[in-house]
């Protein structure tokens, strides 16, 4: 009884320390932060100042914004495309089962970590200072790291498909890379497809941005026209990043639809 | 045809077989009997390089069964299987999973690139027609019901030409009017091709009905081992008794512990 009494108290005290901790944890990434709500309030006036210059949108350079549109959609395309090519066979060195040996397993998960941790950014501004400005440093940096996304996507639903079947096939004498043809690759098709399509868009509203350190598309009209104080061509842009982001996301999930569900 | 030497297989500390001594002819058709945990599955994939055995030889139609890939691809040509779960590619077609019997027989990139011999497609088309099939030829795998996928699984096995067919609880999930049609289905490849097979059961009265020679397993020893006709009761008792000391040592810890457990809420 007693003992009882004892544990429970023990777990309500580690359970109160704990709750503290986490507190002030908040409290100390707040200040750091300068989290402030007067700062906000005081902010407002601001705000409403810049969307005011903002309007209404300047639609005459939309004819000038045909081309930036489309070569964010270019970037996007070829960099996902390239992130594919390279993350397969990555991402079949990285599964468990059927990774040739452990070297290659590691090496292969060691590159995809650190094509992840660096994020499109980084890799366009190095891309940047290395190849010059335009849109090919930008196709380069969303091919880096979304190999990084996709190889472990793909690695992890190579490593979920039916232990089975693989066996089964083992059985038949196959060669390892017609297992990986005739077992693996209609197992994980939906989901290949699925996580390919879904770095697309994303690579999509990450290509509008990459433009802002000079990687090329609709990003770099944007911060040309902030720097020029020419808000009204702000809005127009923004406008086109909307709507150019919700057509391909319709598309998207029409050609996901359309495969998977048939 | 295939010989067993003194097989040990061990699982961590777990010793799986014990020192399996098995000798199997060419044609004969042969029911491994025994309860969960026995062994059998264990032993069949030592015959096909499945399973790595720790000491021990296995020699298949004269070949010894080791771990070089050579030696591992040459025997799996001979030795086809099937399964509990049947293990066919869900979302492929009935004709492509059967297809998968010749990869060992095939090249490897015409295959990859979806090229067949016609010899191969041909001999698909034949397998099929003997499970009754061949109307579902260009289903999807996953589409027919559980014995139709056994069915395709075995239009698979034997679309390999193997001389030796093992067959793991091909049963297990099928209800007993299937069972008996898959069972038959076993027994009619065994005579009419004279290829040798071994099917694992636990369900004693399909063994009693199909069987020729019963070779019985408890935990990972061959106990019984003789023709279906001479089984006796005392057979049957030593394959499926379980009282073994090593057994009641889980149940102790297990009473053990819920003994702990209540103390606590007292
Ligand atoms: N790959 C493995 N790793 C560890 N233990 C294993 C492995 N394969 C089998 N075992 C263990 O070996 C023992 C025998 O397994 P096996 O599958 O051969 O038995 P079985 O007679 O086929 O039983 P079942 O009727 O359940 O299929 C079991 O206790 C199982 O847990
Ligand atoms: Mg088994």
């Amino acid at each position: 009884m007693y003992k009882v009494k004892d544990f429970l108290l023990k777990l309500s005290q580690k359970k109160a320390a704990f709750t503290l901790a986490v507190i002030a944890f908040y409290v100390w990434s707040a200040f750091g932060v300068n989290l402030s709500i007067i700062n906000i309030i005081e902010g407002i006036p601001n705000i409403a100042d810049f969307i005011s210059r903002m309007i209404p949108p300047d639609f005459s350079i939309l004819d000038k914004m045909v081309e930036p549109t489309l070569e964010t959609i270019q970037i996007s395309v070829w960099g996902t495309t390239l992130a594919i090519f390279f993350s397969i066979p990555l991402g079949l060195l990285a599964a468990k089962n059927i990774t040739p040996n452990n070297f290659w397993y590691t090496l292969s998960r060691q590159i995809l970590n650190f094509l992840r941790a660096t994020s499109e950014l980084i890799f366009a501004l190095v891309f940047v200072s290395a190849v010059g400005l335009g849109p090919f440093p930008g196709v380069l940096a969303l091919a880096f790291h979304s190999t990084g996304m996709l190889g472990k996507f793909y690695a992890e639903a190579i490593e979920n498909v039916d232990k089975g079947v693989i066996e089964a096939l083992e059985a038949t004498g196959a060669h390892k890379l017609q297992i990986i043809v005739f077992g693996i690759v209609p197992q994980i098709s939906p989901e290949f497809l699925t996580y390919s399509l879904y770095r697309w868009e994303h690579n999509l509203r990450q290509a509008t941005v990459l433009g802002i350190v000079g990687a090329g598309g609709l990003g770099f009209e944007l911060i040309t026209s902030l720097r020029l104080f020419k808000y009204r061509e702000t809005a127009t842009i923004l406008i086109i990043i909307l709507v150019t982001v919700t057509i391909m996301d319709y598309v998207n999930s029409k050609i996901r639809n359309k495969v998977i569900g048939g | 045809m295939i010989k067993l030497e003194n097989i040990r297989k061990k699982f961590g500390n777990l010793e799986v077989l014990k020192g399996i001594n098995l000798e199997i002819k060419e044609g004969e058709f042969v029911i491994l009997l025994g309860l969960s945990g026995a062994g059998k599955s264990t032993l069949l994939r030592t015959i096909n390089g499945l399973v790595a055995v720790c000491d021990g030889q296995v020699t298949v139609d004269g070949i010894k069964v080791s771990d070089c890939k050579d030696t591992v691809r040459q025997i799996r040509k001979k030795v086809s299987m099937i399964f509990q779960q049947f293990n066919l590619v869900k979302r492929s077609s009935v004709l492509r999973n059967v297809l998968c019997g010749r990869l060992g027989h095939s090249n490897v990139l015409n295959t990859c690139i979806n090229i067949f011999e016609k010899d191969d497609l041909e001999n698909a088309r034949e397998c099929l027609k003997r499970v009754g099939l061949l109307d579902k030829i260009h289903e999807r795998a996953d589409k027919l019901s559980g014995g139709q996928q056994q069915r395709v699984g075995i239009a698979r096995a034997i679309a390999q030409k193997p001389k030796i067919l093992l067959a793991d609880e091909p049963v297990a999930s099928l209800d007993p009017k299937i069972s008996k049609e898959i069972m038959g289905l076993l027994k009619k490849i065994n005579r009419e091709d004279k290829i040798t097979v071994i099917v694992s059961l636990h369900d004693l009265h399909l063994a009693y009905e199909f069987g020729e020679r019963i070779v019985g397993l408890n935990h990972g020893r061959i106990v019984v081992d003789k023709s279906v006709t001479e089984l006796n009761e005392e057979d049957i008792k030593k394959i499926y008794e379980s009282c073994d000391v090593a057994d009641q040592g889980p149940m102790d810890i297990f009473q053990v512990d819920t003994g702990k457990a209540e103390y606590k809420y007292v």
